[in-house]
């Protein structure tokens, strides 16, 4: 009798125990999905902190999918529920930027498209920026040219 | 100190191409009026550049990064040839780095070039003093940070004045006033570096300024 009462006792401190360590277990889901991470930067590198961020769904423009801020690192993300042009409006304190983003979903990875690269590129491939710019460098320096080789009155 | 593309209705961005094309016809008919008025050309296509560069120098302010604007010191060396300078700097900084955009381009030239011509009517009020006379720093000085001030004004309140349902009026309001706090410490720097600046052209080549005459 002795010997069931003890193992009565040792069964409910065991059961006791265990549900302590039930009731502190933490559990992480993980589910890889496609997300998109847009880095939001003042500049070419101060991130810019809670800045408030609207998306918009490809199908529509006007209503806003999705609505959120910046991290401290000015990063900001979201998966989004379909393939298309997805529209991401940053603004903070009247600055901010427009982009739009490409979405294809691809199952099984996760696909982080960070479209501040992507823009750069674009930018730095843009014939018209290019010109512009080889323009402005030999006006620039006829212009220095013309003003110091002119003769003072 | 730009609004970008996207965020102003296009009512408000041909407004601002109007009001735009109003001034540069009121400037450029005060130029034709000069003597000879492609002269101050090269001075303002080197301002032009100076403005186009200063932009791009951000000083980090966190949570905010300001950048010079230097629209008063363009006002007060430039006089009426600032508001042209300053539509080349903005279209440049548009069309090569995406800084403001096309679209705003108008609204952008006015926030920038009202004030810089508020600097050269300014600095005209002291006309018979030399740039190293106090009166004439404190009034370069006004011109240079109130020019700053001027621009800050008028993009915060276009800024608040068009904010869209989706935005957190509260957190866009809490952000201005940080950038306001911001704008106030740069409208401090560029009136003392304005001060600076006009000095040095009048001790090295007071040609270069036109703070004798008024054009």
């Amino acid at each position: 009798m002795k010997f069931l009462f003890w193992i009565t006792g040792v069964g409910l401190l065991w059961a006791t125990g265990e549900s302590q360590v039930l009731a502190h277990r933490s559990q992480i889901t993980v589910n890889s999905l496609n997300a998109v991470e847009i880095t939001a930067l003042y500049g070419a590198s101060q991130p810019m902190q809670q800045a408030q961020v609207v998306v918009y769904p490809p199908d529509d423009s006007e209503t806003p999918w999705q609505t959120g801020q910046t991290d401290a690192q000015g990063k900001y993300r979201f998966i989004p529920d379909q393939d298309g042009i997805w529209e991401i409006k940053v603004r903070q304190a009247g600055h901010g930027v427009i982009t739009h983003v490409p979405v294809e979903r691809e199952p099984e990875t996760i696909a982080i498209m960070t479209e501040q690269p992507q823009e750069i590129e674009h930018q730095h491939s843009n014939p018209l920026r290019q010109g512009v710019m080889i323009l402005s460098v030999l006006w620039g320096c006829i212009g220095t040219a013309c003003f110091f080789s002119r003769k003072s009155n | 100190m730009h609004i970008p593309d996207g965020f102003l209705s296009p009512t408000i961005a041909f407004g601002g191409y109007a009001g735009t094309g109003g001034l540069l016809w009121f400037c450029c008919r005060r130029i034709n009026k000069t003597h000879i008025p492609t002269a101050q050309l090269p001075k303002a296509a080197l301002l032009t550049a100076a403005f186009f560069v200063a932009s791009l120098i951000h000083i980090p302010l966190p949570p905010l990064s300001i950048h010079l604007v230097l629209n008063g010191l363009m006002g007060i060396i430039l006089g009426y040839y600032a508001l042209p300078a300053i539509v080349v700097g903005l279209f440049l900084q548009a069309v090569m780095f995406f800084h403001g955009g096309l679209f705003n381009l108008g609204v952008n030239a006015l926030i920038m070039g009202l004030p810089a011509l508020f600097a050269y009517g300014t600095v005209q009020l002291g006309v018979s003093l030399p740039p190293t006379h106090w009166g004439q720093r404190i009034l370069t000085f006004i011109a240079g940070s109130g020019a700053l001030l001027g621009s800050a004004l008028l993009f915060v309140g276009l800024a608040l004045s068009t904010l869209t349902p989706e935005l957190n009026v509260g957190l866009e309001q809490q952000a201005l006033t940080i950038a306001g706090l911001g704008y106030g410490l740069q409208a401090v720097i560029e009136g003392v570096l304005t001060v600076i600046v006009i000095e040095f052209l009048y001790r090295v080549r007071p040609e270069i300024l036109n703070l004798h005459r008024s054009i």
